[in-house]
């Protein structure tokens, strides 16, 4: 089989496993599925208490879901960064790396799940939001917010890798994951820009994640902070350097797992 | 007695295993900090600058009594869930140990761990809030929670009971925290809610709970306010009850005593 | 050409002793202390040693899969540092029996999974994985989740997903350990069957009675050090371990000997030598027992285990 073809199926095994394992987990679904609704509940009015008037605002309310539509987009893809730490705890990893395979493709089996986990909560998100606080979803450039999701799940994909290299040998990477899942959306573009005021705004542009998060909220509201173009260039640039950085990241786990003869620290 | 030496080895050697783990302890207290500037961050946002301190403090303290609650109510599904994949409840039982001393344990374990991280994070706010006069209030909170968590255990021991049953915690205790946090006005006063679900946050314990202690923080708390505790107590006792149903038909279903 | 080469490999880890709760020290631990080894092609080879001898820094190292410190290793002729990619190619490995795989896939779903990720195509990573699962015994239990599997199903599991890639060179650590005696027997017979097809087959063992029964070659291996080598008969004539040879004398009375004399099974009296040379005392007990006119009943020589040579070894 050639070099190329072996990738392929490399690739197509690491993804008909992760949906076959996603499949098993029905009662997590289910699960997810009730809970979405109080958890959007919760976030939501968690914010909106310090002003609760927003809550008649259809402006407000609308960037306000695409905000938590994006936190579930980072947060799915932060947890798969979990996937790795597990994986070498089982002992899975140590075979994975035997069979010639990568890192990088190993974490697409998990991967394929926070795809999942966006098309299915994110759809879900509006209908509650549209439901429960009666707020008229819109989307003021949808092509634009077509690149933006693309553009975001890319970036996430490469960035969860690179962060599962950093976390493979913490034994609790989850306290790590649950505390950035909220940081990085919420100070990188999540809350519309136009309704910080203006020194936040120009500080928050700082974020490299700012160029992937801002997109999709500003494509919902028609509010970009600055040029579209300029945004996703950017944005591109940025997907491409995380990518290189979790290549050497991945590259620099192997070596240290070579070293010690474990994935793990412990 | 025998029991209460059991329970004591259990708590202690849980308690040992927490210790070494010194980043879940930071993370508990940073947590609600985190949780409450970002909001309070947003608010701010919001608002032109016109969120008070007195707001952030609000969900301070409920973001961390949340966290203590949320813990409280799944303890014992996640000591099932951990002593089965380890195998260590089965030498826990094979003791042996009457099952209820060891959920009771976990709980225990959990409530000591919590309270520990609570008076940091509440002396932290309190001092910043309304100045270190108000730190004694601090120790009121404490005896009110050994009181007023009581009923939660009780809730403890439903989800560790389903637990035996479904075998894996998460799909439960992530319900019910979803459930929990929303409708218990932990970050946000229940008025804001839709009126059923305000009604099913009445019900529960956690909202008097988590108004009680912040009550008692701001120094504004009034002893008729224990009285619904009371009544709460009930959670306590049908808790135990569904335990030991619980228990009795998984003993006859399996054929095996714990 | 040898199917594994090693020479002077070394491996040390440092690690951090707790002495109390504050109080921690370093500490270097000699996993490996200047090893070198050969295995032939189709033979069983198996390491044995007391636990945290290195037998599994060994296996690791050879397997790709730890870096030594110092020296060299070749398996199949390739440098597994340099040429890690080509010896992962060639072997199969079973670390730890019992991890290793999704809980929620079956175990034909985990094999056809690692068989692609060798790759295999879909088609034959299947029908790969049926082949493997009905030879190691597993057949229709293939169908069922892994977390439902026994201690011993997972050991067959693992030493399918081992040869799934058809390697030249099986590394397995501790292959039959927890498993009881009729799945350890069908382990037993496969690593045979493999060897007779020309497989190499480097194994790590505790349990001395399966290492003389299926090894070639047998290494002690001694705070990283390989402190005897040869086959386990060879081992037992080097450390001159004792044979005791036992001639029954069909007679009511202790017969007339300078030897000692102990009661049999069947109530007759047994001579009995210790001895390093059991061939010729065995000869000299008999004649020496017909020129006094006894009848020879049951004769026996009892050979030394190699848990004794393990013994000798250890405690020298």
């Amino acid at each position: 089989m050639s070099g190329r073809a072996a990738f392929i199926g490399r690739v197509a095994a690491e993804l008909e496993k992760g949906l076959i394992i996603y499949s098993r987990y029905r009662i997590w679904l289910l699960s997810d599925l009730i809970s979405w609704p109080f958890w959007t509940i919760f976030f939501f009015l968690s914010f909106l208490m310090y002003s609760p008037s927003l809550l008649s605002s259809q402006y407000h309310l609308n960037a306000f879901t695409w905000s938590f539509f994006t936190f579930i987009l980072v947060s799915s893809f932060m947890w798969a960064s979990n996937f790795l730490a597990t994986s070498a705890q089982e002992g899975i990893l140590e075979y994975v790396i035997m069979t010639g395979s990568s890192i990088r493709e190993h974490m697409l089996g998990r991967s394929v799940v926070s795809f999942i986990d966006l098309a299915v909560g994110g759809p879900v998100l509006l209908l509650i939001s549209a439901a429960g606080f009666g707020t008229k979803i819109s989307v003021a450039y949808p092509h634009l917010m077509l690149v933006s999701l693309v553009l975001a799940s890319a970036f996430f994909y490469f960035f969860s890798s690179m962060l599962a290299a950093l976390l493979v040998s913490l034994r609790s990477p989850w306290i790590i994951i649950n505390v950035a899942q909220f940081i990085i959306p919420f100070t990188s573009g999540a809350i519309p820009v136009e309704v910080l005021p203006p020194e936040i705004r120009s500080t928050i542009t700082y974020s490299p994640f700012f160029y992937v998060i801002h997109p999709i909220v500003a494509s919902a509201t028609g509010q970009y902070f600055m040029p579209p173009v300029l945004v996703f260039m950017v944005g591109g640039i940025l997907c491409l350097a995380i990518y290189l950085a979790s290549r050497v990241l991945e590259d620099a786990l192997l070596r240290r797992a070579l070293r010690h003869g474990k994935f793990t620290l412990f | 007695m025998r029991a209460l030496n059991q329970l004591a080895g259990i708590v202690e050697a849980e308690l040992r295993a927490l210790a070494r783990e010194a980043g879940v302890f930071i993370f508990v207290v940073f947590f609600p900090f985190m949780f409450s500037l970002l909001t309070y961050g947003a608010g701010q946002a919001l608002t032109g600058g016109e969120a008070s301190p007195t707001q952030w403090f609000y969900q301070l303290i409920g973001f961390t009594i949340m966290m203590i609650a949320l813990t409280m109510s799944s303890s014992s599904a996640w000591y099932f869930r951990r002593g089965m994949m380890t195998g260590r409840l089965e030498y826990i039982f094979a003791a042996p140990v009457s099952p209820l001393t060891a959920v009771l344990s976990s709980a225990l374990t959990s409530v000591i761990f919590n309270i520990a991280s609570f008076i940091v994070v509440a002396a932290i706010g309190v001092i910043a809030v309304y100045g270190p006069y108000y730190l004694v209030n601090v120790i009121g909170v404490i005896l009110f929670l050994a009181l007023a968590l009581l009923p939660v255990i009780g809730f403890n021991l439903l989800v560790g009971i389903l637990t035996i049953f479904f075998r894996e915690p998460e799909p439960v205790t992530n319900l019910i925290n979803a459930v929990v946090s929303s409708v218990s006005g932990f970050t946000y006063p229940i008025i804001l809610l839709p009126n059923f679900l305000q009604i099913l946050g009445q019900v529960m314990p956690y909202s008097h709970i988590v108004n009680g202690a912040r009550d008692i923080l701001a120094g504004s708390f009034k002893y008729v306010q224990l009285s619904p505790h009371l009544f709460l107590l009930g959670y306590l006792i049908i808790g135990l009850i569904v335990f030991r149903v619980g228990e009795i038909t998984y003993v006859r279903k399996s054929g095996v005593h714990w | 050409m040898s199917a594994i080469a090693c020479e002077d490999l070394k491996k040390y880890y440092r690690v951090k002793v707790r002495r109390s709760f504050f109080n921690r020290i370093d500490s270097v631990i000699k996993a490996l202390d200047g090893v070198s080894l050969e295995v032939e092609k189709g033979v069983v080879f198996s390491l044995v040693g007391p636990n945290g001898a290195g037998k599994t820094t060994m296996v690791k190292i050879l397997s790709t899969l730890l870096l030594p410190d110092a020296g060299w290793a070749q398996v199949g002729g390739y440098d597994v540092v340099r040429q890690a990619g080509r010896v992962r190619r060639i072997i199969g490995l079973v670390l730890a029996p019992d991890k290793g795989f999704y809980a929620r896939l079956t175990g034909l779903e985990n094999l056809v999974y690692y068989g692609r990720l060798y790759g295999l195509s879909k088609g034959e990573a299947t029908r790969k994985a049926k082949e493997l699962l009905e030879l190691t015994g597993l057949g229709e239990d293939g169908m069922r989740l892994f977390e439902e599997y026994s201690l011993g199903m997972r050991a067959k599991l693992s030493i399918a997903k081992a040869l799934i890639n058809d390697p030249e060179i099986v590394f397995l650590d501790e292959p039959t350990i927890g498993l009881d005696p009729l799945s350890a027997r069908r382990i037993r017979n496969l690593i045979k069957d493999l060897a007779a097809k020309g497989m190499t087959i480097f194994m790590t063992s505790h349990n001395m009675w399966e290492v003389e029964n299926l090894s070639n070659t047998v290494a002690v291996l001694k705070s990283g050090k390989v402190v005897a080598k040869g086959s386990p008969s060879e081992l037992k004539e080097r450390l001159k371990l004792t044979y005791r040879v036992e001639v029954e004398v069909i007679s009511e009375k202790t017969p007339d000997t300078s030897l000692p004399v102990i009661t049999g099974e069947r109530g007759y009296p047994v001579v009995t030598v210790t001895t390093d040379k059991p061939s010729e005392d065995l000869v000299k007990v008999i004649d020496e027992m017909r020129s006094k006119g006894y009848s020879i009943g049951m004769v026996r020589v009892q050979e030394p285990s190699l848990e004794e040579v393990l013994t000798q070894v250890l405690s020298s």
